[in-house]
Order: C-alpha cells, then structure tokens, then sequence
C-alpha cells in the first residue's frame, strides 16, 4: 500500500512539473506587423525589412519562443506594401490592426506612412517601432510610438564633429536632400546643427524622388563653390548617380552621405573613382572590423539565407523585433501599455552595441533608441570602417 | 577681376545650354516612338515606358552577364523589343485600333503587367550597365562625359534615319499616308495591319535604343520607365501629336527649360514650368507647335 501510495505521488508530482514547464505551457502566436515600400523605386527597403524582422522571429521561435508568464508565444511576422504614401500607410495599419490583430508594429519605412498610420495605432494603443525621420513622427501626443532608427538629428551632432577634425578645411557645406516629408525635415533638423560647428550653408536643394539626370541641379550647386556636400537622405540609386555626376562636373571636395548605407551598390552605380571618399554612417557594417559578435552571427544567418550580408535597414527591422521581445520579457505582459512603460525605463541590447532610450529633449518624450554607429569610408573601391562613435546620450 | 567673373559666367551658361541639350536629346528618342505609333494608330501606349526599361534591361543583361560589344546590343536590343512590339501589337492593339479610350486601358493594364512581370524576375535592386565612353570632355570650361556625348550623336543619327525612312523610303510613304488618311490609304492598296505592326515595332525599338543608350549612365530597374514616359508625353503634347519634328522641337524645349528653370530657381519649379508650358499650349494651340488639327 505505502509503495503503490509512493509511485502514486511520484507520477502525480512528475505530471505537476510537466505541465507547469515550459514545453506544455500554452502556444500562441504574437503577430508583429510592418508596412513598408514594397513596390516602387525604393521596393528593397520593405523587402530587406521584412527579411531582417524574419530572421529575429525565427531565432526566438527556434529558440522554442517568447516566454510571457505561463505562455510562450511564437513569433509570427506581417508585412504589407505600404508604397511609401500616406494612403499606403493608412490602408496598411488598417489591414494589421483589424484584420491580422497586431497588437505592435515593428517596423515602419517612411514618414508619411508612419505618420498616417500613427492616426490609427495611437487610438488603438498598437505599441510602434518605427524609422520615420520626421520629428512631427515623435512627441508626447503618440505616446506608443518609439523611433528605432538613427536619423539626422540624431547622426548629426555625432558624424560632423568627426568630419570637421577629419577634414577642418571643408568650410562651405552644400545640403542635398529629396522633395519630400523625409527630405524638408532632415534639412529643417541639419541647418541649425551644421550652422552652430561652424559650416556655412551654400546651396540648399532638394530633388524629386526617382530623378536620373541631376545635371542641371549639381551644376547650381558647384556654382556655389562647395567644398563639402551631404546628400543625406538620398535613397541608394539615385545618391550612388548624384556622386557619379558631381564628379563628372569635377567635384572633388568632401562627400558625405550622412545615411549612406550601401556602399557596395554605390560602387557599381558610380564606378570607383566617383565613390572614392564618400562618407556614410548608416553602412551598418555588421561584417566589418567594428562589427559586434551578435552583428557577425546574424549577418552571417542572413548571407546564409539571402546571399548577402545585413545592413542598416534589416538591422533595424532585426533590432525592432528584438527591443520589444526583450521588453516584453522584462514586463512579463503583453499588454501594450505596460510593455511602454517599460520600453521607457530600460536599457537594450541591440545589434550594434548597448542602446539606449533618449530623445526627450529633441522630441518632448523619451522614445528614441540610441546606439552606436559605424563611420565607413569608400577607399580603393572598397567600403573601410574607420570610427565607432556613440550618440550623445550614451555615456 | 571682372572679365574672369565674365569668363566664369559664360562658362556656367554653356554648361547648363549643354545640359539641356543633353537632357533634351534623351527625351527626344522616347518621344519619337510613342509620337511615331500615335501618329497613325491613335493610340497613347503607357507601356512604351516599359519598351525603353526593357532596353535597358537587355543591355544590362548582355553587357554585365554576356559580355556582347556594346553595339550589338543596341541592334539585338531593338531587335528583340522590336518584335516584342509587334507581338503585341497583334494581339492587345489591333482589335482596338483607332479607339482612343479602349487602347489607352489596354495600355496600361500592359504597362503593369510588364513591370510586374520584370519585377518578379528581375527583382527591385538598382542594377548598373559599364560604360563604353569612359572619360570627361571639358569643352571651354564646360564638362560632359563622353557617354552623353554619344548619346547625344547617336540621337542626332537616330533622327536622320528616321527621317529618311519616313521621308524617302516606300514604307515611309505608307506610314505617311496611313497618318493622313487611314481609308484612302487602304483604298490606295496599303497594307494597314502589316504597316501598323511595322510601325508599332519600331517606335518600341526606338524606346528600347533610348533605354540602352541611357543603361550605363543612368541605372537599370523595374521602374525606370514611368520618367521618361511623362516627359515623352509633355514633348509630344508640346511639339504636336503625331510629328516628328515636334518631338525633336518639343524635346529640345523641354531640356533647355527643366536646365535653366532648375539653376535659376529650382527643381520642383522648373518642373512646374514644364506642365505651365503645356497648359499654355492646350489654352492656346491645342495642336501644338508641329501638329495638325
């Protein structure tokens, strides 16, 4: 009797622990959602987007998923076409909120996109992770949304000091940015940063998006005798033809791309002398000499899968899903609200290094993430990391 | 002092003359194909866009991929987009010929249709096509590469043929005829659906040169084609539907006015100018400068 009562209780406490470990812990599915262009000229972003969220997920799932109390959710990406429009972003929120029940956004490509889909996921509390540039995308009225890529106001104050001790004789800075939201705001958010480290403010132009023959733009601009330019938000073609003809028009100041981010394709479009020194600081560089060891795992993942190694864009799309996994954890709750509040309070690992949230003097609210960034230099026809250099609120 | 502020002056001006040249010659060698089909089927092709991006896929493809001699693709280029043109021609055109709404669907539906279909074998990235002129030419102060140099006489040599084709050749006699008067024609025993098909395929062939020649100074993608097309549209609208010369006239306008519009106030203003210039031209000849009413 008191052997049948031992083995009894024996199985009964193994039954006990089984249930309540992990592996027969109730599965659900966290769907994260993300809109970006999928189509068009800038149709890569979505897709290295997509791609960079995926491989996250996929890490967290084969991990066995994300632990949130007693449940443990697999991680289920949602991407859409958000065609870089306002409209796109509206149409898209909508489908990921009321059709697909996302309960956060993790990343989001394009201002007008973030901000038109803002006007839904703040009144539904969907917790956002987005890359938009415009400062209107941040503040204390969109209290769920955090902004998980560097943009200028943030690269500025970091990259120029650096470029005016490279290059202390580069006075006359001539500022190229596209016709657009992300374009006038970038240039509202640079003037006054380059004015106060002393640059004087030559020409100031914007183009439309999808422009091939800059010709008569640059010939305006070399008019004003720059010996420095930044074309800053240019997208990667159309940047890579801008410093092909700033070079046919016989530029050979210093070239900054202050989001400049691949330039491998640069130097094919460009050709290798016309990419010879430009500067960029969103290379991503997560193969390079800087490179984090979690940058070089992952990257090494991705070329497996796509042939390539990761760059800014899927990097941040990467790092979103793994900021909100690593709050999710810490708030033990997917509740969206609480997982804010704690986004707000914590410090993050992410791809590059240690990262921060900041950007409460800048944006009125503290929802910026703050990570390194990698300075490369276009060299011989070859892309060389040549600084680490953190933003200022990390200390 | 003042003479070198003069020199420098008058370099700048050459500069952006040249500029505008440049541009409009680009310009020109897309409009001459859609002007050429509208001027005897009636029909405003949106997927002649798609023509000139096919071009520029083909020369990326033989140059980068295949290693053919720059020339030849230009000639394989307009060969095979040629025939694609002819193709299509026969099967979406033909049954809606001389109807100006239901070809204009037809090609739109085919413009997507062939980005789409290239976007999913092509992929979205940006792809670059190795120049064949590399090298600057400094003309009194002035810079242009050698590339657009060649663009721009391999236009002048593209518009001469054509003339002479439509001018002093029997065939060109037909498209002429056609152009006055579809049924006289006929009646004068014209082949219609053999000169239309030949004329759909050239104009395509000619869209697809302007997409070679532009491949190795511009990039190659899914979506180069949208650009061109509106500007080719804007020249066809200034110069007149259906010439020729309005296209050259046309094209060169339009250069000349998006180079100093942009100098002298700026990009989105000078494109502003190009759309003011045809709102005049509806206002005032609707024809156009060239055009017939």
């Amino acid at each position: 009797m008191k052997k049948r009562a031992t083995v009894f209780l024996g199985f009964f406490m193994t039954l006990v622990f089984a249930l309540s470990s992990p592996v027969f812990a109730e599965e659900k599915v966290l769907p994260l959602g993300l809109h970006a262009p999928m189509s068009g000229p800038a149709a890569s972003w979505g897709l290295n987007l997509m791609r960079g969220a995926e491989l996250r997920a996929e890490e967290i799932n084969n991990a066995g998923g994300l632990k949130v109390g007693t449940d443990i959710y697999k991680i289920k990406i949602i991407g859409y076409d958000n065609k870089y429009t306002a409209s796109g972003g509206t149409t898209a929120a909508n489908k990921l909120i009321y059709e697909d029940k996302v309960k956060y956004i993790v990343s989001i490509v394009g201002s007008a996109p973030t901000l038109a889909s803002q006007a839904i996921t703040e009144n539904e509390k969907v917790l956002t992770l987005h890359t938009a540039w415009s400062a209107e995308a941040m503040g204390k009225d969109k209290p769920y949304s955090f902004k998980s890529l560097l943009s200028p106001v943030e690269l500025v104050p970091v990259v120029y000091p650096w470029v005016k001790k490279k290059y202390p004789k580069a006075k006359r800075l001539a500022l190229l940015a596209p016709n657009d939201e992300t374009g006038k705001d970038e240039m509202k958010q640079t003037k006054p940063i380059v004015k106060s480290l002393g640059y004087e403010v030559v020409a100031e132009e914007y183009y439309n998006r999808g422009t091939t023959d800059f010709f008569p733009l640059l010939t305006k601009i070399m008019a004003q005798k720059p010996d420095m330019i930044d074309i800053d938000a240019a997208p990667m073609g159309e940047g890579a033809l801008i410093w092909k003809q700033l070079y046919e028009l016989g530029f050979r100041g210093v070239k900054l791309w202050l989001t400049g981010s691949n330039a491998a394709a640069l130097i094919k479009i460009a050709g290798k002398e016309a990419s010879e020194g430009v500067i960029m600081s969103l290379e991503g560089d997560c193969e390079g000499a800087y490179a984090t060891a979690r940058q070089k795992e992952a990257s090494k993942k991705f070329r497996e899968k796509h042939g390539e190694p990761m760059n800014f864009i899927t990097a941040a799309a990467y790092d979103g899903v793994w900021f909100l996994e690593q709050a999710i954890t810490k708030a033990k709750s997917i509740d969206t609200t609480k997982v804010r509040d704690t986004m707000e309070k914590m410090k993050f690992q992410s791809m590059a290094g240690e990262a921060v949230i900041g950007g409460e003097k800048t944006y009125g609210i503290k929802h910026q993430f703050l990570y390194p960034v990698v300075i490369t230099v276009v060299k011989d026809g070859k892309s060389v990391p040549v600084a680490k250099l953190k933003p200022l609120e990390i200390k | 002092m003042k003479r070198d502020i003069l020199v420098m002056d008058m370099t700048l001006l050459l500069q952006v003359t040249l500029n505008g040249l440049m541009l409009g010659m680009i310009y020109i060698v897309v409009a001459l194909g859609l002007t050429l089909i509208f001027s005897i089927m009636n029909v405003i092709n949106f997927a002649h866009g798609e023509m000139y991006m096919l071009g520029g896929l083909v020369a990326y493809y033989f140059s980068e991929q295949l290693q053919i001699p720059y020339m030849l693709i230009l000639v394989l280029a307009m060969i095979l987009v040629g025939v694609f043109g002819i193709v299509v021609e026969k099967i979406f055109f033909r049954p809606f010929r001389g109807e100006l709404l239901p070809a204009l669907i037809v090609s739109l539906g085919l413009s997507m249709t062939i980005q789409t279909l290239t976007l999913l074998n092509f992929g979205t990235e940006d792809q670059s096509v190795s120049t064949v002129f590399p090298g600057m030419i400094n003309f009194f102060g002035a810079l242009f590469s050698k590339e657009r140099l060649a663009i721009v006489i391999t236009c002048i040599v593209f518009i001469l043929l054509l003339y002479l084709l439509i001018q002093r050749s029997k065939i060109g006699c037909a498209i002429r005829a056609i152009a006055e008067d579809r049924e006289a024609a006929a009646l004068q025993g014209v082949n219609i659906d053999r000169i239309c098909s030949f004329t759909f395929g050239l104009g395509c062939a000619l869209a697809a040169a302007a997409g070679v020649l532009i491949a190795p100074v511009f990039y190659v993608n899914p979506y180069i084609g949208g650009l061109p097309l509106l500007k080719a549209f804007i020249i066809i609208i200034l110069g007149g539907m259906g010439s020729l010369l309005g296209a050259v006239v046309g094209g060169l306008i339009l250069g000349t006015v998006e180079s100093f519009g942009t100098f002298f106030l700026s990009v989105p203003a000078s494109n502003l100018l190009g759309f003011i210039i045809i709102i005049l031209m509806l206002l005032f000849k609707p024809s156009g400068l060239f055009g017939h009413e």
